[in-house]
């Protein structure tokens, strides 16, 4: 077995322990999903034009952004795993037979395939299942366009592996600086605009979409929430493919290249 | 009360001073967290330009939400966020020593730290707060400077409660509940928009239970004369609701701490 799947085993295991906490936080989510909702529909009240997406398709992907938001390189861009880059304990890591990009990107995408699997799950549940229940059915997440499951499937894969590069990326610039608090909400600015979850990428003005449809941010949200609402075109829903796809490869090109010039003159943190 | 100032100070002045060893750290957490609240502001001025008013107001009436949701908040993270650290501090028995001092402990938590990076938002809600003010012209008075500095020390106050009881909670049950979050980080991203936009059930909390609309929404309503929207006297009354929470919050502070049962450890 490689050692690779053994990381991102672990990882997954080691979080699941955790059932609580994910309930919290899917809950958090599902409520900050609200306060987004409840915005741009006083916003559609007043509109008189006629928008660019229907209010359900609208709630839907608002709720897309919310299932994603504990896999996007985001929350725990603080973890354990960038303080080791940071303090110099990475100095253990680099004594194991195995490539270090390697080593933190299994765990990275072992903690978003979790976060899937227990966090997203629950939040669908929620959206599913309790907000009919509760008689807020109004507010639901539409089910996902079936003729484009063939699109679907592989967009959402792309989104993870894209967010695991992406946020592997932001721990290798920790070789360079001394606090990591800096380059992560830096990376929290860009990628929640330029992925479309503070507002949808269809709002904004032509010039600043341009710009955002080129950045690589859109193909960890945006790229899949169109599709899963049917609002792409076969051919907008490949070239969504293909530009997730080219961006993974560059960022984790990218990557590979921070950490093979990081532990070439890696100083370490004494103590 | 003089000796209680001057550690509270001391403290202050001594997580100030150990902050200040990394100075392009500091430098570069401030200018990071700065930023990071641009983008969220970028997102509301897209919005904004995409559908030109929200509920009847408009952007630079919205930013008077904004600023009074966001500096309030800012201050209240300035004084009491080491209130977060009860849940560690009770879990380790390290809340003995603190019973142990001769100080006050809710100073004492209070300067558990005083995060340099913070000035980051401060400055970027003093920004937008100001850019507000200047363009809403000839409609800012006297009289309504001295409501909105009324209504931030309320503010301030509200999300200062907040703090207390999601320590005073976390004292209780040895770990930080993150629903907490809802009310404390997402206390400004709600209230920085006209209440007038949430559903009823969801006001009525946010005026009587945690009164958000107390310190935000009412007194943005009379600083801005929109009178169809609720009595103006309103807006002078309500912030003093962020300073009952407030008290109401040290209140259960003080219930949960006379509970205290050391680790032993």
């Amino acid at each position: 077995m490689s050692p690779y799947w053994a990381l991102f085993r672990t990882e997954f295991q080691q979080y699941l322990q955790y059932r609580i906490a994910a309930v919290a936080g899917a809950l958090t989510n599902i409520a900050f999903g609200f306060f987004r909702l409840f915005l741009l529909t006083a916003f559609y009240r007043a509109a008189d034009a006629v928008q660019p997406m229907a209010l359900p398709d609208l709630y839907s992907y608002l709720w897309m952004g919310q299932v994603l938001f504990s896999v996007m390189p985001i929350t725990g861009l603080f973890g354990p795993d960038a303080e080791e880059i940071r303090s110099g304990a990475v100095a253990y890591r680099l004594t194991r037979p195995v490539s270090l990009y390697g080593f933190y990107f299994a765990r990275v995408l072992g903690q978003k395939v979790t976060a899937l699997c227990t966090r997203s799950a629950i939040q669908l549940a929620v959206i599913f299942l309790v907000l009919p229940l509760v008689g807020l059915s109004r507010y639901g997440m539409r089910p996902p366009d079936v003729a484009m499951l063939p699109f679907l499937v592989p967009s959402l894969l792309l989104a993870m592996l894209l967010s695991a590069a992406m946020h592997t990326f932001v721990y290798m610039t920790g070789f360079w600086t001394i606090s990591t608090r800096g380059s992560t909400s830096i990376s929290y600015a860009v990628i929640s605009l330029f992925s479309g979850l503070l507002v949808p990428l269809v709002f904004f003005p032509p010039g600043l979409r341009a710009v955002a449809d080129i950045l690589p941010f859109r193909g960890i949200y945006d790229t899949t929430a169109m599709i899963y609402n049917g609002a792409s075109s076969v051919s907008q829903a490949l070239g969504g493919l293909v530009h997730q796809g080219a961006w993974f490869a560059g960022i984790v090109l990218l990557g590979l290249a921070l950490a093979r010039r990081g532990t070439l003159r890696l100083e370490i943190a004494g103590g | 009360m003089m000796h209680t100032v001057s550690v509270y100070l001391a403290l202050i002045s001594a997580s100030v001073r150990s902050q200040l060893r990394y100075k392009a750290s500091v430098f570069l957490d401030i200018s990071g967290y700065f930023l990071v609240f641009w983008s969220e502001f970028a997102a509301i001025w897209i919005l904004f330009r995409h559908f030109g008013s929200l509920d009847g107001w408009t952007l630079e009436e919205v930013l008077i939400c904004y600023g009074l949701a966001h500096l309030a908040y800012t201050c209240s993270e300035f004084l009491v966020r080491g209130f977060e650290f009860l849940a560690m501090l009770t879990r380790t028995g390290d809340y003995d020593r603190y019973l142990l001092r001769p100080v006050n402990t809710v100073v004492q938590l209070a300067g558990y730290e005083f995060a340099l990076h913070r000035f980051g938002r401060l400055l970027q809600a003093l920004v937008v707060f100001g850019a507000g003010l200047v363009l809403l012209g000839e409609r800012v008075t006297a009289t309504g400077a001295i409501l909105l500095l009324w209504s931030l020390t309320g503010g301030a106050a509200l999300f200062c409660g907040l703090y207390i009881l999601q320590g005073s909670v976390g004292m209780k049950v040895l770990q930080n509940i993150e629903a907490f979050n809802i009310l404390t980080n997402g206390g400004p991203e709600m209230a920085q928009f006209p209440m007038s936009i949430y559903p009823r059930p969801m006001r009525l909390l946010f005026t009587f239970v945690v009164p958000l609309a107390g310190v935000v929404y009412y007194p943005a309503v009379s600083f801005l004369a929109r009178s169809a929207e609720a009595p103006l006297w309103i807006g002078w009354v309500s912030p003093a609701g962020g300073i009952a929470f407030a008290a109401v919050a040290l209140l259960v502070f003080r219930a949960v701490e006379r509970g205290y049962v050391s680790t032993g450890s």
